[in-house]
């Protein structure tokens, strides 16, 4: 009786997981704006869902019957450096705008995906609720 | 560890720009402050600069998925090496016998440009935790409904 | 020459339910499993309350989510529960 197993609930808080991630990843690349030699990193979590639902054949859904899709794949969002470029004569190369709008964008894929849960949520409230 | 590493962060990133403008102010209102040449007992004001280097975290998460970095901190605040100006004012009180007075090697130029940056640093950590704060607070919705 | 094809009876969903019902033959057992969930969900959701408030858990949305699903899984169990008793005195008002 497990109603919350379902494959895009797992992935919604895998996503909400990877959101919260970049925003720290990405408050430390701004703290270090000014750091020298310091290389700035990024979190990778789209790519690998991708892949990941084109290897299991169609949109979160399993190619057989029995099988629950993307839910049993661990896919982890992994955090990367960028260790070739440089942006200053110190070795430092972090782009603060750059920063600014992945930020701006992360906050928003947060809101999204966290209101879809809270309606998620809110459905299963009422189905369960019955007739009241 | 904090309740919340990314507020640390981000407050590290903005103490530290504060702590750099606080250097700056310093070395900007010590712009004329003179001395005499080579003399010990009146040593010269030198531009101070701050050294910044990465946080890491100390202990690493059980998974493992969690990034080193854990802001920002400064290291040390170090003096500029380079040699004071040199100015020939022989009425000065503090002129040496050839009548030169030592002033610090800041350049107002190189000041501002500090400051700028610092101030456009400073304002990139606020909205970093501006941003937290409302990611916070929408899942706090989460559990509301 | 058969001309209309033999029907087949479709083998997929007899597997289905026989691997999916086969622990479940019983309602005993089908309730002990849902009671079994909800536990979990509840220590779930006090586990990560718990890990939140050392400082192990950053995130809120985790707590979040984990209160979320302890408390409409209890939600359920208590419909379900008013259900089998509304059922049950259903029943019994039944003349015979």
């Amino acid at each position: 009786m497990n109603i919350f197993d379902s494959p895009i609930m797992n992935v919604m808080q895998k996503g909400l997981d990877a959101s919260a991630l970049r925003q720290r990843v990405i408050a430390n690349n701004v703290a270090n704006l000014n750091t020298p030699g310091f290389k700035k990193s990024y979190v990778s979590f789209e790519d690998q869902l991708k892949a990941t639902i084109n290897g299991s054949g169609g949109p979160l859904k399993g190619t057989h019957s029995l099988h629950i899709g993307v839910s049993n794949v661990e896919i982890k969002p992994e955090v990367k450096q960028v260790r070739e470029t440089t942006m200053r004569y110190d070795g430092n190369n972090v782009d603060v705008d750059e920063e600014m709008v992945n930020l701006a964008a992360s906050t928003i894929q947060y809101d999204v995906i966290a209101q879809g849960l809270i309606d998620r949520y809110n459905i299963l409230g009422i189905v369960i609720g019955g007739r009241r | 560890m904090g309740l919340f590493d990314t507020f640390r962060i981000s407050a590290s990133g903005m103490t530290s720009e504060r702590l750099r403008l606080d250097l700056i102010a310093n070395n900007i209102a010590n712009m004329n402050t003179a001395s005499r040449p080579n003399d010990p007992t009146s040593p010269v004001y030198r531009r101070k600069v701050p050294l910044f280097a990465e946080q890491l975290r100390q202990t690493m998460a059980a998974n493992g998925t969690e990034p080193k970095g854990a802001g920002v901190k400064v290291q040390a605040i170090v003096e500029d090496p380079a040699p004071p100006r040199i100015v020939n004012q022989p009425d000065h009180p503090l002129a040496d016998e050839q009548g030169n007075v030592a002033y610090p090697n800041i350049n107002i130029v190189n000041e501002m440009v500090d400051m700028i940056t610092a101030s456009r640093t400073y304002e990139a950590n606020v909205t970093a935790l501006n941003a937290a704060k409302s990611m916070a607070l929408k899942a706090l919705e989460i559990s509301r409904g | 020459m058969k001309i209309v094809p033999q029907a087949v009876p479709l083998q997929i969903p007899e597997t289905v339910s026989k691997i999916k019902y086969a622990e479940d033959a019983d309602f005993g057992g089908l309730l002990n499993k849902a009671i079994d969930k909800l536990n979990q969900t509840e220590i779930k959701a006090d586990e990560v309350t718990q890990k939140f408030l050392v400082g192990e858990i950053q995130d809120i949305h985790q707590v979040t989510i984990a209160l979320q699903e302890a408390k409409l899984t209890m939600q359920l169990a208590v419909e379900v529960r008013n259900k089998i008793v509304e059922a049950y005195q259903e029943i019994s008002r039944m003349q015979l």
